[in-house]
């Protein structure tokens, strides 16, 4: 059988407490989550978060996940791979810039 | 919402302290912190006071317990040995509640194999393990099974949402406590503030 929980639901001030971590320390731990977080409504926020997920993956589970870490990931390599085939050596740099500079005369 | 008169309950977590179980360990304290719970652990005791003692203290102050099994192996250093603590503490969590007349205390067994419990400890016959299979969404799936919290139940991708907070976090807070192991009693209460926060945030 489930345990029903009535008591109230802990925040980080009350988890401070009980643990015995500074007040000072709570606000820094507090502020490491804020800029993930932001000050946007939390109902919103999630509901976006849920529904970028679901676009991105197929588990619903892991919808999340994806995009808050394997997607900035996946971007990251994309974009150097991008990088790495558009970029052109010295030698060829120079060459083009002769021909372009040919072509003008 | 009205907000009930009852502090905040918490919940002693009667786990291995090994890097194989870290992944665990995280989720743990993620699914009990988005029930609106605080996790305790042994891990806080740094006092000279006797261990034992403070243990018992310790679950003497949580409402629920959850005593993971799942590491009933031998270790790898010799001498082979397996490990005695957590069954302990669960016979200390038990005994405990069986002494109360009237507050309450719940604890919980966790396993990662089926049927194992009933070889390994079979004084337990007749309490079901919540099976996690040694994985984070079973994990999750089983503290549904375990709680209930009735206008503010949180659901499994919430509990992943600040699984992700903790491990994007936890970085930073090695590096601030100077430490490589998560199993550190400034660490675990970090974490459990983290953790806390982030629950408070995301689950409406």
């Amino acid at each position: 059988m489930k345990a029903r929980i009535d008591a109230r639901f802990a925040t980080a001030k009350e988890t401070a407490n009980v643990l015995g971590v500074p007040f000072s320390r709570m606000k820094k731990l507090v502020s490491l989550t804020h800029s993930t977080f932001g000050d946007e409504p939390v109902a919103r926020w999630h509901a976006f978060k849920t529904q970028q997920g679901k676009n991105s993956s197929k588990n619903p589970h892991l919808g999340f996940v994806s995009v808050h870490f394997k997607a900035s990931d996946s971007k990251d390599k994309s974009s150097s791979k991008k990088r790495r085939a558009t970029k052109k050596s010295a030698s060829r740099k120079r060459h083009a810039r002769g021909k372009v500079t040919k072509a003008s005369r | 919402m009205a907000k009930s008169q009852k502090p905040a309950a918490e919940v002693f977590l009667n786990i291995p302290y090994d890097q194989k179980f870290e992944r665990l360990f995280l989720a743990f304290i993620s699914g009990i912190s988005a029930f609106g719970l605080v996790p305790r652990a042994t891990l806080e005791i740094t006092t000279s006071s006797r261990r034992l003692d403070r243990i018992l203290s310790l679950i003497r102050d949580c409402q629920y317990s959850i005593h993971d099994l799942s590491r009933v192996e031998l270790d790898g250093r010799a001498p082979r040995t397996p490990r005695f603590n957590m069954p302990f503490e669960l016979g200390l969590s038990v005994a405990h509640q069986k002494a109360l007349s009237g507050k309450k205390h719940e604890w919980f067994v966790c396993e990662s194999r089926n049927f194992r419990l009933s070889k390994s400890l079979s004084d337990l016959n007749g309490t079901d393990p919540f099976i996690h299979d040694g994985t984070i969404a079973g994990l999750f799936r089983e503290l549904c099974n375990m709680f209930r919290r009735p206008g503010r139940q949180p659901s499994v991708q919430q509990m992943w949402s600040i699984y992700w907070e903790l491990r994007r976090n936890l970085p930073v807070v090695l590096r601030q406590a100077g430490g490589k192991s998560a199993y550190r009693a400034r660490v675990f209460k970090d974490l459990c503030v983290i953790a806390s926060a982030t629950a408070d945030k995301i689950v409406p």
